[in-house]
């Protein structure tokens, strides 16, 4: 069993503020168990995912909104990558764990590649198609550009199963929609130059000392499996698994495969 | 009132049918379908008419766009050099490079300087801020543009205007430790300086630092407010009245001998509107920090609800897509007709907004020919100018 669990009997489907380094930060709770420190990826995580009551079983989550996303407040000049790397430095700091699993979704996971390059209180790195290096030659693009892209080609190559998966604007909530233009104009302003990736993060990789898993939706056109192995080649030990009929958020589309993989690689 | 006369060198020469299977005529569309033939003659008959216009007294203006079939003019300072050399007496503006896509402010500084040095203190600055397709074209980020866009005007003003040696700028967007740029402006301490905007908080900038205040195509009621709110900004900052020299408006202008010829030929103007505005979702409704978040549910939903309110400038450009050429007229988006027409709708819109003194003419678009582009011209330099003239400048409330 993990150690300095701090239990969260009451799964409340409404978020909690947490304040980091003076920035206040939308916070979804849930289950209880070793901590993780959830990173979400182009869109803020809706308390009401199925999979954070799965993973809930075996874990503490603790799934912050990075600044500028959902609710979560985004002080001036705070714009980078490197600014959301040191926030969540400091995050694990405070948390009352010695060690602290992160999981990474997406661009989440290029923040949790980042801080497992720089902490050593990881326990565990479970990467969920992340992005944040280039891995082909200058003229092929690894990742699908979101911001330039036609928004039906965007949800053609993100799910497996977009008629079941893909919010449609047309129905979702005012509330939702404000949250969506909040979430896309913050990805924007972290990732749009170099598009998604830090040219200095490939080298880095290899001192990454947590055991790493590398998870990847076997569908996904955004990134694809292919750059999921090389990033996963890229640090030491790592273990990678496609997760079939799921694209870019295998932690949707294919929720209870997807809790199954991370806690097994979590007990092991 | 001054004029400024201006073409934007669109190219309309690609199928239709290629127009119609396209998303985007903008940023994305291949350039195999320019045809560079064509396209120097483009350059030819429009370089004539501005040179045209300089014969006639008829101010000259330069304008920036990228990777469209609404204009091949991807190189302001290019056009800039040649006006510069082949005008002789007539003042040239530039409106402008698109300063928040260039990665070195300081380098704008130095085309801007050699063009009013070579045009012997005929240059005037003016700013836009882009958006839309012109943020994939040049890879720039759309949120913060803004602060690009006001950051390098600073820079750009100070390097025009610092004659003691190298100065340091470490600014949030742009670094230069070394900047003394050879030659410096003709015209001291700079050139006089202009920016396009319609929004409020723009618009109240502008009106604080004194720049001339272009709106395009915005039509009474977004030209009345945004004029409004630059008088509105300057009195809350203790700063003195303006006159109407401050402010300009751009429409699209046509003058024939008759209002049958005027009509009919201007209302070729309005193609700009009809077919090259044409922008793919991911350049326009959804290009991120082109609308306020709360502004979601009404622009990123397939049909708007009832009741929305219409406010940014992606919403203004779906608006004009569709227009009429009575619509047009009726908005003060197209003065076209005989002499005394043109000049009575320019005055009805210069009362309707409070009064500018400087309009720009866009004067050649889509299909319009040189030589019907060449008559608008005379009529407009030799029938029109002169009562425009007439108009003096007046301090307004």
């Amino acid at each position: 069993m993990p150690d300095g669990v701090s239990s969260n009997a009451v799964s409340p489907l409404t978020a909690e503020r947490l304040s980091i380094a003076g920035v206040d930060l939308e916070v979804v709770r849930r289950g209880a168990g070793r901590p993780v420190l959830l990173l979400h990826g182009l869109q803020n995580i809706q308390p009401d995912a199925r999979f954070l009551d799965l993973l809930g079983r075996h874990a503490e989550i603790i799934a912050p909104s990075h600044p500028g996303f959902g609710s979560s407040s985004r002080p001036a000049d705070f714009e980078t990558v490197y600014d959301l790397v040191h926030l969540y430095l400091a995050l694990l700091d405070s948390l009352p764990h010695e060690k602290v699993t992160v999981i990474g979704l997406s661009f989440g996971g290029w923040l949790a590649a980042e801080i497992a390059a720089n902490s050593r209180r990881l326990d565990r790195l479970v990467l969920v198609d992340p992005l944040g290096i280039k891995v082909s030659d200058r003229e092929t693009p690894d990742i699908l550009d979101v911001f330039n892209t036609s928004p039906a080609e965007v949800r053609r190559r993100m799910w497996h199963d977009p008629a079941r998966w893909a919010p449609d604007y047309d129905t979702i909530s005012d509330e939702d929609l404000v949250v969506r233009a909040r979430n896309w104009e913050a990805l924007c302003l972290y990732g749009w130059h170099p598009y998604m990736y830090n040219p200095q993060l490939k080298r880095w990789l290899g001192a990454i000392k947590a055991p790493t898993l590398v998870v990847w939706g076997a569908s996904d056109g955004l990134v694809t499996p292919a750059y999921g192995r090389a990033y996963a080649d890229l640090i030491p030990g790592a273990r990678f698994e496609l997760i079939a009929g799921a694209g870019h958020h295998p932690e949707i589309e294919q929720a209870e495969t997807f809790a199954e993989t991370v806690a097994r690689f979590l007990a092991r | 009132m001054d004029a400024w006369w201006q073409c934007e060198v669109p190219y309309p020469y690609v199928p239709q049918e290629i127009l119609d299977a396209t998303d985007s005529v903008r940023a994305s569309l291949p350039s195999k379908y320019c045809d560079p033939k064509i396209a120097a003659d483009l350059f030819e008959q429009v370089i004539d008419e501005f040179l045209l216009c300089d014969d006639l007294g008829m101010n000259v203006l330069a304008i920036e766009h990228h990777a469209g079939i609404n204009s091949l003019l991807a190189s302001n300072p290019m056009l800039l050099g040649i006006l510069a050399r082949q005008t002789r007496q007539v003042r040239i503006l530039t409106l402008g490079t698109l300063i928040s896509l260039r990665q070195d402010p300081v380098r704008v500084a130095e085309e801007y300087a050699t063009a009013d040095v070579i045009s012997r203190g005929r240059l005037e600055i003016g700013f836009v801020k882009s958006g839309g397709s012109e943020m994939a074209s040049a890879n720039a980020n759309p949120i913060n543009n803004v602060e690009r866009y006001w950051e390098a005007i600073d820079l750009i003003t100070k390097a025009l205007s610092h004659h003691d040696g190298p100065f340091s700028w470490e600014g949030k967007h742009y670094t230069h430790r070394h900047v003394n740029i050879w030659p410096r402006p003709w015209q001291q301490p700079h050139p006089r300086m202009w920016s396009a905007t319609g929004d409020p908080d723009t618009a109240a900038e502008v009106g604080r630092r004194g720049l001339v205040h272009v709106l395009v195509l915005r039509g009474p009621e977004g030209t009345r407010r945004a004029y409004a709110a630059h008088r509105k900004a300057r009195a809350e900052a203790g700063l003195p009245k303006v006159t109407t020299d401050n402010f300009a408006y751009a429409a699209f202008v046509y003058v024939g001998d008759t209002d049958e010829e005027g009509l009919r030929v201007g209302s070729k103007l309005l193609w700009f509107l009809h077919t090259s505005l044409k922008s793919a979702p991911q350049y326009s409704r959804f290009l991120p920090g082109s609308i306020e978040p709360h502004l979601a549910p009404q622009v990123y939903r397939s049909a708007p609800r009832p009741g929305a309110t219409i406010l940014s400038a992606n919403q203004n450009a779906a608006r004009l897509t569709s227009i009429s050429v009575e619509g047009a007229q009726a908005q003060g988006i197209l003065f076209a007709g005989n002499p005394d027409t043109v000049y009575r709708q320019i005055m009805e819109f210069y009362d309707q907004v409070g009064g500018f003194g400087h309009l720009t003419l866009i004067g050649r678009s889509g299909y319009m020919t040189h030589a019907e582009s060449e008559k608008g011209i005379r009529l407009f330099a030799n029938e029109v100018l002169p009562r425009l003239r007439a108009i003096k400048p007046v301090t307004v409330d």
